[in-house]
């Protein structure tokens, strides 16, 4: 063993000896798995440590330890106060993933135009909130981590911006951290100082004073080339910044932080008597804040993913898509309609049919399914055996299946970067009619180009948001061909039909099919093979194209008009009240 | 030599009573004539004078409330037993309380002496200074970095400029933004 893998040795049995002592210091009832000890920066980077000695992980409450950097950074006598440090990060700030995404949020919303560092940002706020709680009311020595590694590194205005903070928390001599004097000067001390005094104003409601900080730390971080020599820095410091890397989306926060954007204030304007424009936060969208959808409380559905996307790099773009919708359609589901029919006192086995990934495991019949084929492929080639009627007087309610069909041409706003009404209320009802029970299909349809639909009537809830939150932007109307794949046969279950579409619905209607039969007829034939209720949902005033309106109703269609699109909520909540209100 | 942060602490104490409007002012307030009064009597140990050459009558009544709050402070702050019997200070003090303590009245509030851990130790600090008493276990020219460090007035000029400088910023990005919105915004707008 050659000397540094001894020292390494060695120190992993002093750092492991004071885990215990560094738990003491939060609580004698804290309770937190080991850290991760890695004796090599290699084994770190595995567990996703690079640049720093140590990180936190919240989606598993981990500490990261890599016990070759804290050999190579010298702070080796330091594991009490790295510890504790570490473990501040999981039980005081940020704590949890919700926490931590609205903290991140916060910050965002003070860093127009370089968003990009908030991870950063959050990092250094919630080290100087651990490091002098530490510091001033736990009696560690966390000024000395910092002299120490001060020797090894050349300081720059902002890391001397950070260490004057700390200077001015626990009254330093000036240098005693900030040890080059040449990059001292007044507007550092002043922003010093009121960094000192907002850390300590909201070290309880730390979350609150996030926009504050970010703000202070605004200037310093403008500059690209400067902040790339400051990063590098201060890499060594970051142990917070991944910590919520392949976490879930989190809930709650696809609504704008009204109270987090209220605090995105300079604090140097703040302190000037008589200047009663504090507020530094930028907005993009239909209000000030750039609230987007039903009463403008929502933040703008690209604002989401990228902040999601800061939060977990790892985030997958259409699961955080799918998350976005389903959580503002949430309040407003439905009690999916459901049509009275006989129900069975004895169901008798009758046919079969494909067992879907879906479906429940129980339903699966194995026997008939490897009599059909020797490889089973779920989903494939797996059967479920169906029951016919027997007879009985009693009555049951069952949920019709609906179809979903959405104009997808090129006037529609892209679901991914802009909030779409349209998407909004397929949302709501395709997650109703789940919830109820029934099975959905959707179709996205931008024609002459581009469709892009389930297969057939799912009930798999990510394969059909993933698919109502697809964009095309083709053509210029929804293709009446598209109903021929689920109502050109009659089929055995009853479904509701709903097209959201605008007026260019009549020319496709009128347009030449490269079959004999017209759209006209085939829409007639969709709805008489739907068997349930047809609404078109039409984006236009009610007496345009009106003898052809007329026919549509002839046929049995409900033609719903929407002048604006919030209408479309509310047609999505009318729709089970107007049609179906008895269960 | 003098402990700011024993000073501080004391300061920190101040009774509610410090903190009430002038007799000037206000007829429920309290006597602010004879809080200084009581005070210069303390520090110089002269306790039958009469006249420490204080403002009259109609010019403390003139001043700001918020002056004359801060006033009963800075006397609550000289009654600390390290100034008490020293006669030499009371020109300094007088010095203190009636020049060098109004400006800085004009931005902190009264509250701030005792709420704000900074403007605690800026009274005492400049309190010091007045008095030319060298802080314990400091320097003069750390004494007076301190000083410089948390002194209200001298923060005022630098972030009126890195206030102004940041705003300017905040709106040059505010646009570029709002341009960025509306370049990405594909209304609705159906033909």
């Amino acid at each position: 063993m050659n000397p540094k893998s001894q020292l390494i040795e060695s120190t992993l049995q002093k750092w492991k000896a004071s885990w215990a002592k560094a738990k003491l210091v939060w609580s004698p009832f804290l309770r937190l798995q080991e850290p991760i000890w890695c004796t090599t920066s290699k084994a770190a980077a595995q567990e996703g440590l690079t640049g720093s000695f140590a990180m936190i992980r919240l989606t598993d409450h981990r500490i990261v330890i890599d016990l070759e950097k804290v050999v190579d950074e010298n702070v080796i006598d330091f594991s009490v106060e790295i510890l504790a440090h570490e473990i501040g990060h999981h039980i005081y700030t940020p704590a949890n993933l919700h926490d931590n995404a609205i903290l991140m949020g916060r910050i965002r919303w003070a860093l127009p135009e370089i968003e990009n560092r908030a991870a950063m940002v959050a990092n250094i706020y919630e080290d100087i909130l651990i490091n002098d709680k530490l510091q001033r009311f736990h009696d560690l020595n966390m000024a000395d981590i910092y002299k120490t590694l001060n020797k090894k590194n050349k300081p720059s205005v902002f890391w001397t911006l950070i260490m004057r903070s700390f200077e001015y928390l626990w009254r330093t001599k000036r240098g005693a951290l900030a040890n080059d004097l040449s990059l001292h000067n007044k507007s550092i001390d002043a922003d010093a100082a009121l960094i000192a005094s907002l850390i300590r104003s909201y070290s309880k409601n730390w979350l609150d004073g996030a926009g504050r900080f970010a703000v202070m730390l605004y200037p310093y971080l403008v500059d690209q080339k400067q902040f790339d020599k400051d990063r590098k820095k201060i890499l060594v410091l970051l142990d917070s910044e991944k910590a919520g890397l392949n976490s879930p989306a989190t809930s709650g926060l696809t609504e704008l932080d009204i109270e987090g954007i209220e605090g995105v204030i300079d604090m140097r304007s703040e302190s000037l008597k008589g200047d009663d424009n504090l507020s530094t936060a930028t907005g993009l969208g239909h209000n000030l804040l750039g609230g987007q959808g039903p009463r403008n409380i929502y933040m703008p559905p690209g604002s989401y993913i990228d902040l999601m996307k800061q939060v977990n790099p790892n985030a997958n773009e259409q699961k955080l898509i799918n998350a976005y919708y389903k959580e503002i359609a949430l309040p407003h589901l439905i009690d999916f309609p459901t049509e009275v029919s006989q129900s069975n006192s004895y169901l008798l086995p009758e046919g079969l049919e494909t067992w879907n990934i879906g479906d429940s495991m129980e339903d699966l019949d194995w026997v008939e399914t490897a009599i059909h084929a020797p490889y089973i492929i779920p989903g494939m080639n797996t059967v479920k055996r169906t029951y016919g009627k027997d007879s009985d007087e009693d009555m049951e309610e069952k949920p019709l299946d609906v179809y979903i069909g959405i104009d997808c041409s090129g006037s529609m706003v892209n679901p991914k970067t802009r909030f779409s009404w349209p998407v909004l209320a397929a949302t709501i009802i395709g997650l109703s009619a789940l919830r109820a029970g029934a099975d959905v299909m959707a179709c996205l349809s931008g024609e002459p180009g581009k469709f892009m639909e389930t297969n057939g009537f799912i009930n798999d809830e990510k394969k059909l948001l993933s698919t109502i939150t697809s964009y095309l932007g083709t053509g210029y109307a929804y293709g009446i061909e598209r109903l021929r794949k689920p109502f050109g046969q009659q089929n055995d279950k009853k479904s509701h039909a709903i097209i959201v579409t605008d007026n260019d619905i009549f020319s496709m209607l009128d347009s030449k099919t490269p079959t004999k039969q017209s759209h006209w007829e085939l829409i007639e034939i969709a709805l008489e093979n739907a068997g349930g209720s047809g609404t078109i949902v039409l984006h236009s005033s009610a007496h345009y194209e009106n003898p052809k309106v007329k026919r549509l109703q002839a046929m049995g269609w409900i033609l719903h008009y929407v002048t604006n699109e919030e209408e479309l909520l509310q047609f999505a909540a009318d729709f089970s009240e107007l049609n179906y209100t008895t269960n | 030599m003098a402990q700011v942060y024993d000073l501080c602490f004391h300061l920190r104490k101040c009774p509610p009573i410090f903190l009430q409007d002038s007799l000037l002012q206000n007829e429920d307030g309290i006597d602010t004539s004879a809080i200084l009064t009581d005070l210069f009597r303390s520090v110089s140990g002269r306790f039958l004078e009469v006249d420490f050459n204080l403002p009259k009558r109609r010019q403390l009544e003139n001043q700001k409330a918020n002056y004359l709050k801060s006033l009963h402070i800075a006397c609550w702050l000289f009654s600390h037993p390290y100034f008490i019997g020293r006669n030499s200070l009371v020109p300094k003090i007088h010095e203190f309380l009636f020049n060098d303590l109004k400006p800085i009245c004009d931005i902190v509030e009264f509250e701030k002496w005792i709420e704000d851990e900074e403007r605690t130790e800026e009274m005492v600090r400049t309190g010091l200074f007045a008095c030319e008493i060298q802080p314990t276990g400091e320097s003069i020219d750390e004494a007076i970095d301190k000083l410089s460090a948390i002194s209200t007035i001298d923060r005022q000029e630098i972030l009126k400029k890195s206030s102004q400088a940041m705003k300017r910023m905040m709106e040059i990005r505010k646009k570029m933004a709002e341009k960025k919105a509306q370049e990405a915004a594909n209304p609705y707008g159906r033909e």
